[in-house]
């Protein structure tokens, strides 16, 4: 769906983007992450021909721009980190007039269907100027829909907003991830891509570090797991038990709760539960504790601070 | 197949951006301010010479409708030539110029369709002043003339050429203030140059050699000659002038003059914006 190669941007005093080699495929969500000044928005604007690459090459629907401009501008609808309007149109003229241009049929009715989906339709005749930041973005991404796009490429889409109209969003994307969209979204709020991500690329300093699921995020950061057992009482023998096992790296106890890292290789807690069984107690509970997507950003970027400090000063 | 195709659709987008500027342009207020005031002075020009016919019964000039209506169209030309100045370097300002560039437009369908909707606002203008001078003249009892009729169809090009000149200025500028700024700037200029040269042609010279007065006036003259090679208000001037000589071959020459440089200020336009970029 969206296919970049070594895509590189230099302005005279900065290189915004290094190398890019990314590859969103169709019908998933892609979390496009990094902290500010990463080179992320200057990625999009060139994935949209808003900026002219340095080097590299880039395709959207195995196209370039170049090749069939039109054809994929109106199968893509953007968010962008601002909503943008026009201070002399109403809201209903503003969508009206984006129908317009992406020759949406029966607008009338698309445009009242998205409004009521997102609870503005009795706001329609009303300036955006005088909405809420919440219902801009929700206007906005109205916009983005009204041609129903086979991409959707969200720049920030929840920065600024309240946790319910973050939710609203949510709501939105996920809608949208159903209906089998491309959904390529930038952001630096972590929890949100966590929740809404099929895959994850994490920028850093103009260069994509990784790209990967989140699982293979969190293996690529460290290969072991932690695995939390809750036992009725702590047999004298267990610990010596534990670290007789090959897959385990180390573990804790600490109470009537043992912290277990594993090898995460394979899945171990069948052998675990049986080890710590058969030394005479009984478990309660057994739970598996994954690195949040935080966690393993935090760990690649501060990794990449020490790896690209020397080479790379934005 | 899909050149045309594409063609169609830079047409398409060009149509809808067309009729957003023409739709802001006539809800606003500041068009017919301009109008009203432009009219105004054209009317009152009008009413003089009436006076003047009532008085002395007889016609100041031959053509009475040309002179106020050169001066009603200038300003409007400027002020459509200024509102497009504004025009993009404020959209790429407030970010709306990028968001038309997320969806299906680009710069030549933007540009074309920024120009075609100020030059259709100008040639609205055009029959509004029409419209009302033939109302005067049917009123007042006096008739118009074929030249006065040419003047008009000459105004046509050479305020489609203003605006054109606007249009690059937009393009190419990096804010608001810059285009604005630069599009002053010009117009200051031509008028200064314009007032100098008058001024400086009044100065008797006692000496040919090394006078400083004289250099001056050769200097301002190619400088003249350079502005009127380029400046639409020249076209106009000079094209009506020669048209009232008789000398019709110079006047369709103005009109292709205009029209040939309005081509080269609007792709010029195209290049710039391009070049430019959609972003501040």
């Amino acid at each position: 769906m969206i296919s970049t190669n070594k895509l590189k941007k230099t302005y005279p005093e900065v290189e915004a983007v290094k190398s890019v080699t990314l590859n969103v495929r169709p019908g998933e969500v892609y979390g496009f992450l990094g902290p500010n000044g990463a080179g992320k928005s200057t990625t999009i604007a060139m994935l949209l021909g808003l900026v002219k690459p340095t080097s590299g090459h880039l395709s959207l629907f195995g196209n370039t721009l170049n090749d069939d401009y039109f054809k994929i501008k109106n199968a893509i609808g953007v968010v962008g980190e601002n909503p943008y309007f026009f201070d002399e149109m109403t809201a209903w003229e503003f969508l009206s007039f984006h129908a317009d241009l992406y020759m949406v049929e029966s607008k009338e009715n698309r445009i009242n269907d998205l409004l009521e989906n997102v609870g503005l339709r009795q706001y329609a005749n009303i300036r955006p100027s005088e909405y809420s930041r919440g219902m801009r973005q929700k206007l906005s991404f109205v916009r983005a829909l009204l041609h129903k796009p086979e991409l959707l490429i969200l720049d920030e889409p929840v920065s600024g907003l309240d946790p319910h109209g973050i939710r609203q969003i949510r709501g939105l994307i996920e809608e949208q991830k159903k209906t089998g969209t491309t959904i390529f979204i930038s952001s630096h709020i972590l929890s949100e891509i966590e929740r809404t991500a099929d895959r994850i690329a994490i920028m850093y300093k103009g260069n994509l570090l990784v790209e990967d699921n989140l699982d293979g995020l969190r293996y690529s950061v460290d290969q072991s797991v932690r695995v939390n057992v809750e036992v009725t009482h702590i047999p004298e023998s267990l610990s010596g038990k534990l670290a007789e096992m090959t897959c385990v790296v180390d573990h804790e106890i600490e109470g009537s709760h043992i912290e277990i890292r594993l090898d995460a290789s394979e899945d171990h807690r069948e052998e675990i539960s049986k080890v710590v069984t058969g030394s005479g107690t009984t478990i309660i509970g057994m739970e598996t504790i994954k690195a949040s997507l935080e966690e393993t950003f935090m760990t690649f970027t501060d990794e990449n601070v020490l790896g690209l400090s020397g080479t790379s000063e934005e | 197949m899909s050149d045309l195709n594409n063609f169609y659709k830079q047409i398409r987008a060009a149509i809808v951006i067309h009729k957003r500027d023409l739709r802001i342009s006539l809800f606003g207020p500041v068009l017919h301010v301009v109008t009203f005031a432009s009219l105004l002075i054209s009317v009152t020009i009008l009413r003089n010479y009436l006076t003047y016919i009532e008085a002395n019964g007889l016609y100041p000039m031959p053509d009475l409708f040309s002179f106020p209506y050169r001066w009603a169209i200038i300003l409007t030309g400027v002020y459509l030539s200024f509102s497009i100045v504004v025009s993009i370097s404020r959209e790429r300002e407030s970010g709306t110029l990028e968001l038309l560039f997320y969806g299906p437009v680009d710069h030549a369908s933007y540009v074309i369709g920024k120009y075609v909707a100020h030059f259709s606002i100008y040639c609205l203008v055009i029959v509004l002043y029409l419209l009302c001078f033939l109302l005067i003249s049917r009123i007042a009892g006096v008739q118009m003339t074929n030249s006065f009729f040419m003047t008009v169809l000459l105004s046509v090009f050479t305020g489609g050429y203003l605006i054109s000149i606007g249009l690059f200025i937009s393009a190419i500028s990096t804010s608001v203030r810059s285009a604005t700024l630069v599009f002053l700037t010009l117009i200051v200029s031509i008028l200064l140059l314009q007032g100098s040269q008058v001024w400086l042609s009044n100065i008797a010279i006692e000496s040919d050699y090394y006078n400083p007065v004289l250099l001056l006036q050769q200097l301002l003259g190619l400088v003249q000659t350079i502005v009127g090679w380029l400046s639409p208000f020249s076209y106009l001037n000079y094209g009506v002038n020669e048209m009232l000589r008789g000398n019709m071959i110079v006047f369709v020459r103005m009109i292709g003059f205009s029209i040939i440089f309005c081509f080269v200020f609007v792709a010029g336009s195209i290049i710039g914006l391009r070049l430019r970029g959609v972003r501040q």
